[in-house]
C-alpha cells in the first residue's frame, strides 16, 4: 500500500529498525529463555506492530513503550531466576555495602574537603591525609565494581563489557580528580597511580577467584569475581576510614571540638563505618557460600 | 505418551493460579494458538483489561510449559498466518484439570463474598447476566461436576 503524503505512519525502514533493535534487545534475557524463545518473541513482537500500523502511528509508538517497558519488566526476574540464591545475596550484599561505602567515603569529602582547616591538619599529618585520599579513591573503585557487577549480570563475561568497564573507570577518576590535573599535576599523578593500583588490584583478586569458578558458568563466575574485587575495594576503603577515624577522632580532635567540623559525637561517617563493618562481614561470608556453590557446580549448569 | 514426568495428580497443588496463566489456560481450552493469538485473545476475554505483553506471555508459557499444563502443538490451525517460527500450543489434559480447580476455587471465593452483608443488591444490578438465579447466596457460580 502507497503511503500518502502527510501519512505519519512508520516506513517499512523505521518498523525494521524497530524490530531489529527489539531482537537486540532481546540479549538481555538469560540465553537459555532466549534460545527457547527468541524467535517466537520476535515474531509476536512483529504481528504486534504489524497490527497498530494498520491503526495510527500513535498506537505504534504507545506499542513500543509497551513493548520496552514489558521486556525490562520480564527480562530482569528471567535473569535473577536464572542464578543462584547464594550469588544473589552475595551480589545484594555487595552491593549495599559498596553503596555504604560511597556515602561514607562522600560524607568523609563533604565534611573535611571544604574546610580550610583540614589542609593544615593534613599538612601536619601525612596518615590523615593518606587514609583520606584511601578512602575517597577506594570508594570511586567500588562505585565501578558495582558497575561491573551488574554489567556481567545483564550481559555476561564478554570482552567489550571489560573494555568498556575499563574505560568507565577511566572516566570515574577523571572525573573524580580530574580536576587537579591543571592546579596540582603532581597530586594529580599520584591519585591516578594509586587509583589504578587499587583498580589492578581489585580486578587481580576478582579475576584469580573467577578463575577458580569457572566451572559454575562464565557469567556466574564473572559476577562473583566482580563482587570479590568490590570487596577488596570495600576492604581498602573500611581500613582508610578506620585509620582516618583514628587519627581524626571526632570526639577530641581540635577541629571537631572547635566546631570546625560539623557533626561530632555521631556523625553520618561513624554510622557509615559501622553498617559497612557489619556488611563486609556479611558480604565475606555470602561470597564464600557463593564461591562455594560455584566450586561443586556442574559443568552443564553453565548459566 | 504422558504430558509430563510431574505428579499429574494433584492440580490443587499448583493453585493458585496467576491471573495471567489462568487466563492463557482459558484461552487455549478453545483451541491451539500461537503467542499472538494468545494474546489478542486474552485482550478480548478480559474485555482489555489484562494485556500480555510477548516477554510476560513467553515467562507464564515457560512456567505453564515447566508445569506440562500446556505443550507444544504440532497443528497448524491458522495457516493463513502461518510461519515456521510460531509455535502452537496446546492445553494438555492435566492443565485442563488444574485450570478447572481454579474455577472451582475462584467460584467458592465469589460465592463466599456473595454472602457479604450489602452485596446482595449490589451484586444483583451489577449485572450477573447469564440466567444466573439469585438464590440466598447471590446465585451459584461453582461449575457442576468439574472432575
Amino acid at each position: 500500500m502507497r503511503q500518502r503524503p502527510g501519512d505519519s505512519r512508520r516506513s517499512p525502514a523505521q518498523s525494521s529498525l524497530m524490530l531489529r533493535l527489539y531482537r537486540v534487545a532481546l540479549y538481555l534475557y538469560p540465553p537459555a529463555f532466549r534460545h527457547a524463545f527468541g524467535d517466537e518473541l520476535a515474531q509476536t513482537a512483529r504481528d504486534a506492530h504489524e497490527a497498530a500500523r494498520a491503526e495510527s502511528a500513535l498506537s505504534v509508538a504507545l506499542l513500543w513503550l509497551t513493548l520496552g517497558a514489558d521486556l525490562l519488566r520480564s527480562a530482569l526476574p528471567e535473569r535473577i531466576n536464572t542464578m543462584r540464591p547464594a550469588l544473589l545475596i552475595a551480589m545484594a550484599l555487595t552491593c549495599i555495602a559498596a553503596v555504604l561505602a560511597v556515602f561514607a567515603s562522600l560524607n568523609l569529602y563533604l565534611l573535611e574537603d571544604a574546610n580550610p582547616l583540614t589542609t593544615v591538619a593534613f599538612t601536619a599529618s601525612p596518615l590523615l591525609r593518606v587514609s583520606y585520599d584511601a578512602a575517597y579513591l577506594s570508594a570511586l573503585v567500588a562505585g565501578v565494581g558495582l558497575c561491573a557487577i551488574f554489567a556481567y549480570a545483564v550481559f555476561g563475561a564478554q570482552a567489550t563489557v571489560t573494555w568498556g568497564l575499563g574505560a568507565l573507570a577511566l572516566l570515574v577518576a577523571l572525573g573524580g580528580f580530574g580536576g587537579l590535573l591543571a592546579r596540582a599535576p603532581l597530586s594529580f599523578l599520584a591519585l591516578l597511580a594509586s587509583y589504578a593500583s587499587l583498580t589492578l588490584l581489585s580486578f587481580l583478586a576478582g579475576w584469580l577467584v573467577a578463575k577458580q569458578v569457572r566451572r559454575g558458568g562464565q557469567r556466574a563466575s564473572a559476577v562473583v569475581g566482580a563482587c570479590v574485587g568490590v570487596g577488596v575495594a570495600l576492604l581498602v576503603n573500611a581500613l582508610a576510614l578506620t585509620l582516618h577515624t583514628l587519627a581524626l577522632n571526632p570526639v577530641s580532635h581540635p577541629l571537631y571540638m572547635q566546631g570546625q567540623i560539623p557533626g561530632t559525637h555521631l556523625n553520618a561517617l561513624l554510622i557509615g563505618m559501622a553498617l559497612d563493618g557489619v556488611l563486609l562481614v556479611a558480604c565475606v561470608v555470602s561470597l564464600l557460600l557463593a564461591t562455594r556453590s560455584l566450586v561443586h557446580a556442574r559443568p552443564a549448569a553453565a548459566q | 505418551m504422558p504430558d509430563t514426568l510431574h505428579d499429574h495428580t494433584n492440580p490443587e497443588a499448583l493453585l493458585p493460579l496467576t491471573p495471567a496463566a489462568f487466563h492463557i489456560l482459558l484461552t487455549l481450552a478453545t483451541g491451539d494458538r500461537h503467542g499472538y493469538a494468545i494474546m489478542q485473545e486474552v485482550k478480548r476475554l478480559s474485555d482489555g483489561r489484562v494485556r500480555l505483553g510477548p516477554g510476560t506471555l513467553y515467562r507464564v508459557l515457560k512456567e505453564l510449559l515447566d508445569d506440562s499444563l500446556i505443550a507444544a502443538s504440532d497443528a497448524r490451525p491458522d495457516p493463513a498466518h502461518d510461519d515456521e517460527r510460531r509455535r502452537y500450543y496446546r492445553l494438555t489434559d492435566f492443565g485442563q484439570r488444574v485450570a478447572q480447580a481454579e474455577t472451582r476455587r475462584l467460584a467458592r471465593l465469589v460465592n463466599y463474598a456473595w454472602t457479604m452483608p450489602g452485596w446482595q443488591s449490589s451484586g444483583q444490578s451489577a449485572g450477573r447476566s447469564g440466567g444466573q438465579s439469585g438464590g440466598q447466596s447471590g446465585g451459584q457460580l461453582a461449575p457442576q461436576g468439574g472432575k
